[in-house]
């Protein structure tokens, strides 16, 4: 029997006067499952991600994460969030970021590991003490999204997770992320980057101006006619 | 200069002016005439005002025995480091971000280009010092009425001599990160020298003349002001010959300075002034701070994170607090001065607002982690806490460190015999709830993030009185909020204060439950804030 979805949006919507960003969207992502937003700039993949996250607040409709209001505070704890530029602390250092977000979350004893672990995984053991200020920008994406890893979460969203990556470091991404559904992580994530995403989403939501045009399994969606039309191959 | 460097600049010039429209050269002269006439007018009506006030004279004991000297030799010695602390990052030598790219970038030489703008940085220097030396001249002469041209002499010819010698070391200062690193690094030390001149009495004063170029502008002035200081012809050879080493130095290393070290504070100048159009003091302030960090070896201070999970934020913000002392140390002064001061005069209800005004700003400068969360409130969804307990939770180190300040400022009080016994009691046990109210001040006016292009734009939208008058209530939230939480019980305190013992402690419990009550009120507050948009 399939598992019931960890992640519900059900005719959810986003205007900013005229402007319809998300215009009723339905959508289920189950643990384990990925699911890819692909589309155009300003075709709403943003907005969703960040109407999921809880950063916007939608015009109508509803987004359920658990079987729970996004508003209470257990679905704020289920979801773990990359924005597409880092947002970090200019006076804490790598390993520090990934330390106070472990603790805020009550990974506990495991704590201390779980940071060299990661850090080692994206390689950033050698920058681990440096402030953000000394970081390149890839690097310090990597801190963000380390981050987002090294406490529990049931949902991933990722916004442009790859942008200012270098391929080693891509690749150690697509191996977490993999591994993170193998251990029943949903997964929900924007980007250009078909290739990345090809090997790691199982579905995918083709977004154009707001509207859902075309959802399914990855495959047929990236290689379907709207995707062609719209010029996304 | 070469043909090369002059012809450009002349193009450069040349092309300025043209750019300059009728109109726009006009408002620049009505500018500064309105600016010079103002000056003039208010130096007269200031001058006559104080002339002819009833307290005239009543200082001139004071000024002429050692007050003139030790008061003017410590102002200027702090605006002498302050001087040289705007150098570690500005200075007197800097170029815009296009001029860095295209002028400096050309093949042209650079001591030549920085000389144009250093011989413009004395000027300004030189202009400082004549104007902090008109204001002496006009307090000094209603005050003490003696001979006018020797006075207006000394009290032009010091602070100028001082000035360009402050803008000539600044550039040294500029041009060389060891030196950069050097003033930062003894700037405690030359603040706790100025308190202890301030503090040394008459016989500091003749030390403080000869003290260094601070004290022999002074020199002069003294004499003319009727004070005795025979040495003065002595002190400004000195500050005469000094100036011009400093002034040859300077000129002699105008090359010294790389492209990279210019470009950086092209960068930093860019966005100094985009804060101060947004009307954003704090941000000009983590600005500088930004550009100093490089100078100092940054501080690899670890501490362990704690076990449990709350502990998180106040950990976080630890570190922060251990990264920047010197937030503790400004915290320290401000609320110390402002906590003695009320303790030597305490019945006086100004300096209690005025203190309490300190203390806020003391506050203000521990909650810097929480001001940073509410700039990028995004950055908050990666915790489980609702914003408000957020926000709570980025107060607990700042209470804690402030209690302690608090703590040590009562006992050092109490050593310099300023607080009795009695009172020494009351003041440890109102430390934390104290600091609380502050703090909590301070974090209802950060969590509302930066002030915005909307709220700017709002300001702009409500005319000429409103609009000035919405930026200074946001500025003056903070320590308006601190002033109506605090100000009550410290004026039922001092209603009370010398009271018979039972009218006394009846004052004590109502200032503490009304204490309680606003603390109450804050804390509820807060907690129920939401993210900012």
């Amino acid at each position: 029997m399939a598992k019931p979805p960890v992640l519900e949006l059900r005719g959810v919507r986003k205007t900013y006067g005229e402007l319809v960003a998300v215009d009723l969207l339905d959508l289920e992502v189950r643990p384990g499952d990925c699911v890819a937003l692909i589309g155009h700039n300003g075709s709403g993949k943003t907005t969703t991600l960040r109407l999921v996250a809880g950063l916007l607040e939608p015009t109508g409709g509803a987004v359920m994460v658990a079987g729970d209001n996004l508003r209470l505070d257990r679905s704020r704890a289920a979801l773990s969030f990359v924005p597409d530029s880092p947002l970090l602390y200019p006076d804490l250092t790598v390993r520090e970021h990934l330390e106070l977000v472990g603790l805020a979350h009550g990974v506990g004893d495991g704590l201390d590991g779980r940071v060299a672990d990661l850090l080692e995984l994206l390689d950033l053991a050698t920058r681990a003490d440096f402030l953000p200020g000394q970081l390149s920008r890839g690097m310090r994406q990597k801190t963000q999204l380390a981050c987002a890893l090294v406490r529990p979460f049931q949902v991933l969203l990722l916004d442009e997770p790859v942008v200012g990556l270098d391929p080693p470091s891509q690749q150690a991404l697509h191996r977490v992320l993999v591994a993170a559904k193998q251990d029943g992580a949903a997964i929900l994530l924007s980007t250009h980057q078909l290739a990345f995403a090809a090997g790691l989403a199982d579905r995918a939501v083709l977004l154009h101006e707001g509207r859902m045009v075309e959802q399914g399994a990855y495959g047929s969606v990236v290689d379907g006619v709207e995707a062609g039309r719209l010029g996304l191959r | 200069m070469s043909q090369a460097s002059a012809a450009t600049l002349a193009f450069l010039r040349r092309r300025r002016r043209a750019r300059r429209s009728p109109q726009q050269r006009s408002d620049r002269f009505t500018g500064l005439y309105t600016v010079g006439l103002y000056t003039a007018i208010g130096a007269w009506i200031s001058f006559q005002t104080l002339r002819q006030s009833p307290a005239r004279g009543g200082s001139s004991v004071w000024l002429t025995g050692g007050g003139l000297a030790r008061a003017a030799t410590v102002a200027l010695l702090l605006g002498l480091l302050a001087t040289l602390r705007y150098a570690t990052w500005q200075g007197p030598v800097v170029f815009s971000a296009p001029e860095v790219h295209f002028l400096l970038g050309a093949p042209l030489p650079r001591a030549e280009l920085v000389r144009v703008r250093l011989a413009r940085g004395l000027l300004l220097g030189a202009a400082v010092g004549v104007g902090l030396g008109l204001g002496a001249f006009v307090l000094l002469e209603a005050e003490l009425g003696v001979a006018a041209w020797p006075l207006l002499a000394a009290a032009l010819l010091g602070p100028a001599a001082l000035g360009v010698l402050a803008a000539a070391l600044g550039w040294l200062v500029e041009s060389s990160p060891a030196t950069a690193r050097v003033v930062l690094r003894v700037s405690p030390l030359v603040l706790a020298v100025a308190a202890a001149a301030w503090l040394g009495g008459a016989v500091a004063a003749e030390v403080d003349l000869w003290s260094g170029p601070w004290g022999w502008a002074v020199g002069p002035l003294v004499a003319a002001a009727g004070g005795r200081d025979p040495g003065w012809p002595v002190q400004a050879a000195l500050l005469v010959a000094v100036t011009v080493a400093a002034v040859l130095a300077g000129w002699l290393a105008a090359g010294r300075i790389t492209l990279e070290e210019l470009e950086r504070r092209a960068g930093t100048h860019t966005g100094l002034g985009a804060n101060l159009f947004m009307a954003d003091p704090r941000g000009a302030a983590l600005l500088r701070r930004e550009a100093v960090r490089g100078l100092l070896v940054a501080r690899r201070l670890r501490l362990h994170h704690p076990r449990q999970r709350w502990l998180a934020v106040p950990w976080r913000d630890a570190l922060s607090l251990l990264r920047a002392p010197g937030r503790v140390g400004w915290a320290l002064v401000l609320c110390g001065s402002g906590a003695l001061a009320v303790a030597v005069a305490p019945g006086r209800k100004v300096l209690a607002a005025g203190a309490v005004v300190a203390a806020y700003l003391g506050a203000a400068q521990l909650v810097e982690p929480l001001r940073g969360e509410a700039d990028q409130p995004d950055a908050s969804r990666q915790f489980p806490w609702r914003w408000g307990d957020l926000m709570l939770l980025h107060t607990v180190t700042p209470i804690l460190a402030l209690t302690m300040i608090g703590l040590a400022v009562a006992v050092t009080a109490a050593l310099l015999g300023l607080l009795p016994r009695p009172a020494l009691g009351v003041a440890l046990a109102a430390c934390l709830p104290v600091a609380a109210a502050l703090v909590w001040s301070a974090a209802i006016a950060g969590q509302r993030g930066r002030l915005g292009l909307d709220q700017l734009m709002t300001a702009s939208a409500m005319g000429e009185f409103a609009g000035p008058m919405y930026l200074v209530r946001w500025f003056a939230t903070g320590p308006l909020v601190a002033l109506v939480v605090l100000l009550v019980p410290v004026l039922v305190l001092q209603g009370a204060a010398g009271r018979p013992s039972p009218r006394l402690h009846a004052a004590i419990s109502n200032a503490a439950s009304l204490l309680i009550t606003a603390l109450a009120v804050q804390g509820a507050w807060l907690r129920s804030r939401h993210q900012p948009d």
